[in-house]
Formats: structure tokens, C-alpha cells, sequence
């Protein structure tokens, strides 16, 4: 399949999640839905430098990302230190919301890349600039303190959903 | 405990996402193109691509959306070496052909980064119809490069296919670039479409090029990977800002790789593409004034017929054809000049019957080549390069002397014969006349 073919394919399948999760980044439905049009373009427009190296979706993820954060192509600042993902909803599980919330902004980024995005650990790797073991070691670290405050609020009569 | 997050976190992404918007493919593709736009301004210069938004940001309601506007009269000048390009044009064209270029007008258009680390650079001059001449080089602004002239502003889509590097006997292109290049006079125009054989596409934009030119043009490298039958550019197809088709050609491409594949020239031999060179005989071969070696080559074409070409001490040379078989009869005289710098030849062919090959000068002097399996080839000498001492006349004689046809030879054409003292014809171009 060519890269205009299969960017389009993603675009139609996965729009609703990547208008999503980079709304809980910028804060606002209206320039995520914003970011993920350019960044579709961007993605259109280069589809030549898109080497087939790691997944398309990776690919598109990095330069939304990329313009989520307001950083340059070029820029070696990471993206884990410029995004900092809220909680998207306010009906969201208060135990599970306060746990996340709990988490520094980079392991936020991490959860919610791995969770909503359902972007793998390369993928993340890659959209964040940062390397494989640095997103593994953020996510179990994630884990552990989101498990440990799930079932502090379970032992305390809280449920979860 | 990841198992319990995921899916807790799933279900509630899942009450979020179903606020998300609707998705709008055609938003994506238009803001691709602006995109691409944009990179492809940013190479043409700081001056144009303020020119440009100028305009962008000044007629969103004059359907200029998604299109780019390059504004002539603001352009960087074409260097010294493309004008004196686009003045030659006129120079040694053919009665009622020049196309009348004002090359001193000629100016940069569009500057297009090639797999080469080289950029191919397309200028443009207006006519003084109306119409206008390209020229594009695929070495960067110091080097020149053909093209060609739209002088009655004809060409409503016309691509063109551009190899500058060497062709192999095959027709295979041995190094790059190949760029597809062209123009188009449709106002609506924004890209062009390259559609290939297995199914890929691409686009480029088109660069809407202002008064005096009123023309859309392109520039695109083809990539390597598409230089293989089965993977080479069909169809081009010409559209406007919403990705409606506006014109296209096609297959024309493909006419444009087969007649690159029969212009291929065997580096080692010379021999034209459709030659066999293992069967290649030297018919003849002269030395010229200036001491070089030209020789004239022949060897059966593939499929029938044969071919002919020119070496010069071994390389090849500047004719070469392969003209299939053919029941029509031969014209008794088929030679013309290689003209413009020493050595002068006259080479072609000559009727079946045709044994001697008579060249009468205007000064009385007349000049025999014989034939030889039908082709002729011979220097005209530096004494007859001034006028008054010129080529006048071919005559075909048979094997007993007596003529067969005649032809007269017009040679007043400016820069056909090399002189000392050129002389001024237009834009700073010399020429000799």
C-alpha cells in the first residue's frame, strides 16, 4: 500500500482518538482537532521521508506531537518536558483521575500514549524523543504508583468501575 | 495491574472520543498541498516567497486558495549564461519559427532541490507574442539546460520528460536526476498528479507565474525507484485546489521512455540504443581540417532496418538514427550540415542510385563525396565558411556522372558556419551571420 493510501486509511480509522488524546495535551477540542488536521498534512506533504523504519501511526504521533508542544522539527528539547496531559474528562473515575493526576507529567505523557494512544513502547520512544528504556521504566513506575492508589481507595470502599 | 488499568482507562478514552469531531480527508490534502507549497516557495528566494504570501493573503476570495503565485516582475533575474540561452533560440531557428524570446526579461521561477545535492532551476522569458520560453537546468543556476517555448500560448497541459545524465544501450538511465518538468495556462491549476504503473502516486504543486507570463509551471524529480518499466510515471493528471481533475496526459510518459530508449547511446561504440553493435561496420571516415577523426557507422536496428551514427576520434558523435524499414522510396538527396562549430559536416543519406554527391559553392568551387551504401559524409572546409563562398547547391549524380536531382542549399541561417567577428543580435547574444 502506498504511504498516501495507508496515511488516509489512518486518518479515517483513527481520527477520533488522535483528536482526543491531544486534546487532554493542548487543553482544548478546538486545536486538537487543529493539530491533528496539520499534522496529517505535515505527514502528507513529507510522506517521501517516511522510510517505512517504525509504524506510520508512530510517525503521524511525532509530529503531532511535535505540534501539540509548539516545537520546531529540528528542536532536541523532548517532548516529555513540554507536554503535560490533563485529565480528560471530569466524569473519569476520581480515584483513577486523582492517581493519574498524582503522576509527574512525563509518566502522565507515557500513560496516556500508552493508554489511549495504544502506541507501543518504540512508538513512544520514538514520538517522544527519548529512548525505549526510559518510556518502559516511566511506565512501570506509572503503573505501580496508579496500581498502589487504585487499591488504596478499593481497601478504603471506593470502587472501581 | 496493567491488565485492570488498560481497560479502565480504555473505557473512559471511549466516553471522551465520542465528542471528537467529524473527520475531513479533503481539509487534510488541501492543507498538504499548502504545505508543500510553501517548502517548495521557500527554495525560490526570500524576496518571492514575501511576494507570494502577499498575494495569498490578499486575494483568498479570487479562487487563489491553495494556489501558488509567483510574481514575475519581482523575480531574481536569469544569470548571464540563460539569457545568452534564451536569445539563441532565435537565432538558428527556422524561417517563421523563432519564437521571438525577450531574454533580457528572462527571470528565475521555481528552484527545486534534486537526490543529486544539486537544484534543478526552471526560468522563464516572455515573447514578444505573448507567450513565453522555459529553460531548465537540473545543475543549479551556474549551469544552462534545454527547453522549449510555448510562443502562441498553446499548450493548455504539456508536460516534458528531462535526462540529462547518460543513457545506457538499453534505454537505462545510468545516473540522475529524471525530472519531469512542464507548464500550464489552465488559471485553476494548483498540482499535478504523477500516477505510476504499480499503482503509486505523488503530487507536486503548480507555480502560478504572473503577468507577463500568465502560466502555471512544475518541476518533480522522479525517484529511483520509479525509473523501472512497471513502475514509471502513466498518467499525469492536472489539479486544482480541490483535487478536481482539470487535464491530464497520458501514457505520454511512456512515449517519452520508449523514444529515451531509442535515443540511448552505447558509450563504448557510440551506437544508438536500438543498434546491434556487435554487428557494426565503418562505412567511412574523414580527417578534418583541425586533424579530428569522424567516421560514419552503420549496424543492423533490432526488429529491422538499420542504423547509422557519427564518431568523433571515437566518441560519439553529434547524428546518429535508426529509422525503421520502410517501403517508401528514398529522396535521391537526405544530407544536411552539422553545423554551428568546426568541424562543418555534411552527412546523411542519398538515393539508391546516387553514386557522387556533388557540393557546389557560390564561388564556383564544387566539391565530390562519394557514396558509400548510401550515406555520404564530408567536411565543408573553413575556405567556404564566409558568405559569398557558401554552400549553394547538392547535386545526386549516378555511377556514369550524370544527374540524378538537385537541391539548393540555403546557408544564410545566423550561426551556422563559425566566423571571427560575431555580431550583435539581440539581448548581448553574438552570433556569427
Amino acid at each position: 500500500m502506498n504511504v498516501e493510501r495507508a496515511l488516509e486509511q489512518l486518518y479515517r480509522s483513527r481520527y477520533a482518538r488522535f483528536e482526543s488524546v491531544l486534546a487532554t495535551m493542548t487543553r482544548d477540542r478546538e486545536v486538537a482537532r487543529d493539530v491533528v488536521q496539520e499534522a496529517f498534512a505535515v505527514a502528507l506533504a513529507r510522506r517521501r521521508q517516511f522510510r517505512g523504519e517504525g509504524s506510520l501511526e508512530g510517525w503521524v504521533w511525532k509530529i503531532a506531537l511535535r505540534l501539540a508542544a509548539g516545537l520546531r522539527s529540528g528542536s532536541a528539547k523532548p517532548l516529555s518536558d513540554r507536554l503535560d496531559p490533563a485529565v480528560p474528562v471530569p466524569e473519569l473515575d476520581p480515584a483513577l483521575a486523582a492517581a493519574i493526576r498524582a503522576l509527574s507529567p512525563r509518566r502522565r505523557l507515557f500513560v496516556f500514549l500508552r493508554y489511549f494512544a495504544d502506541l507501543s513502547y518504540d512508538e513512544i520512544a520514538g514520538a517522544c524523543g527519548v529512548s525505549r528504556g526510559t518510556v518502559a521504566a516511566a511506565l512501570a513506575h506509572a503503573r505501580t504508583e496508579l496500581g498502589l492508589a487504585l487499591e488504596s481507595e478499593s481497601a478504603a470502599g471506593g470502587a472501581i468501575r | 495491574m496493567s491488565d485492570r488499568l488498560k481497560p479502565l482507562l480504555a473505557a473512559e478514552l471511549a466516553a471522551f472520543e465520542a465528542a471528537a469531531g467529524e473527520p475531513d480527508w479533503t481539509d487534510v490534502r488541501r492543507k498538504a498541498r499548502k504545505f508543500a507549497a510553501r517548502r517548495l516557495a521557500l527554495r525560490a528566494g526570500t524576496a518571492a516567497v514575501a511576494a507570494v504570501f502577499a498575494v495569498l493573503a490578499a486575494t483568498p476570495a479570487l479562487g487563489l486558495r491553495g494556489h501558488l503565485v509567483h510574481l514575475f516582475a519581482d523575480s531574481e533575474p536569469a544569470p548571464a549564461h540563460v539569457v545568452t540561452e534564451f536569445a539563441q533560440l532565435d537565432v538558428a531557428a527556422p524561417a517563421g519559427m523563432a519564437p521571438g524570446v525577450i531574454a533580457a526579461q528572462a527571470r528565475d521561477v521555481l528552484e527545486v532541490p534534486l537526490s543529486t545535492g544539486e537544484d534543478a532551476v526552471l526560468w522563464v522569458a516572455p515573447t514578444r507574442s505573448g507567450g513565453f520560453c522555459l529553460g531548465l537546468s537540473t545543475s543549479g543556476r551556474g549551469s544552462g539546460g534545454g527547453g522549449g517555448c510555448d510562443r502562441d500560448r498553446l499548450g493548455r497541459f504539456s508536460p516534458g520528460l528531462v535526462i540529462p545524465g547518460p543513457v545506457g544501450p538499453e534505454g537505462t538511465v545510468l545516473k540522475p536526476p529524471i525530472v519531469i518538468d512542464g507548464h500550464t495556462l489552465v488559471p485553476q491549476a494548483v498540482q499535478v498528479e504523477i500516477r505510476y504503473q504499480d499503482g503509486d502516486v505523488a503530487d507536486t504543486p503548480v507555480v502560478w507565474v504572473s503577468d507577463p507570463i500568465n502560466a502555471g509551471f512544475f518541476v518533480y524529480e522522479v525517484p529511483r525507484r520509479h525509473w523501472d518499466a512497471g513502475h514509471r510515471p502513466s498518467i499525469l493528471v492536472l489539479e486544482d485546489g480541490d483535487g478536481h481533475e482539470l487535464a491530464r496526459s497520458k501514457s505520454y510518459l511512456d512515449q517519452m521512455f520508449r523514444a529515451m530508449s531509442a535515443a540511448g547511446v552505447d558509450s563504448n561504440t557510440g551506437a544508438p540504443a536500438e543498434a546491434i553493435p556487435s554487428q557494426r561496420r565503418e562505412l567511412i571516415a574523414i580527417t578534418t581540417e583541425q586533424g579530428s577523426r569522424e567516421a560514419l557507422w552503420v549496424a543492423p536496428r533490432r526488429g529491422g532496418g538499420r542504423c547509422h551514427w557519427l564518431t568523433s576520434d571515437g566518441l560519439p558523435g553529434r547524428e546518429q538514427g535508426c529509422p525503421p524499414p520502410s517501403t517508401e522510396p528514398h529522396p535521391d538527396i537526405a544530407a544536411g550540415l552539422l553545423s554551428g562549430s568546426a568541424p562543418i559536416l555534411l552527412e546523411g543519406e542519398v538515393g539508391e542510385g546516387v553514386a557522387t554527391l556533388e557540393l557546389h559553392y557560390r564561388d564556383g568551387d564544387v566539391q565530390r563525396l562519394k557514396a558509400v551504401e548510401g550515406f555520404v559524409l564530408g567536411e565543408i572546409p573553413s575556405r567556404h565558411w564566409p558568405r559569398g563562398r557558401r554552400l549553394d547547391e547538392l547535386v545526386a549524380l549516378d555511377a556514369e556522372g550524370r544527374e540524378i536531382s538537385r537541391r539548393p542549399f540555403s546557408t544564410e541561417t545566423p550561426g551556422t558556419y563559425p566566423c571571427a567577428d560575431p555580431i550583435e543580435l539581440d539581448a548581448g547574444v553574438k552570433s556569427c551571420p
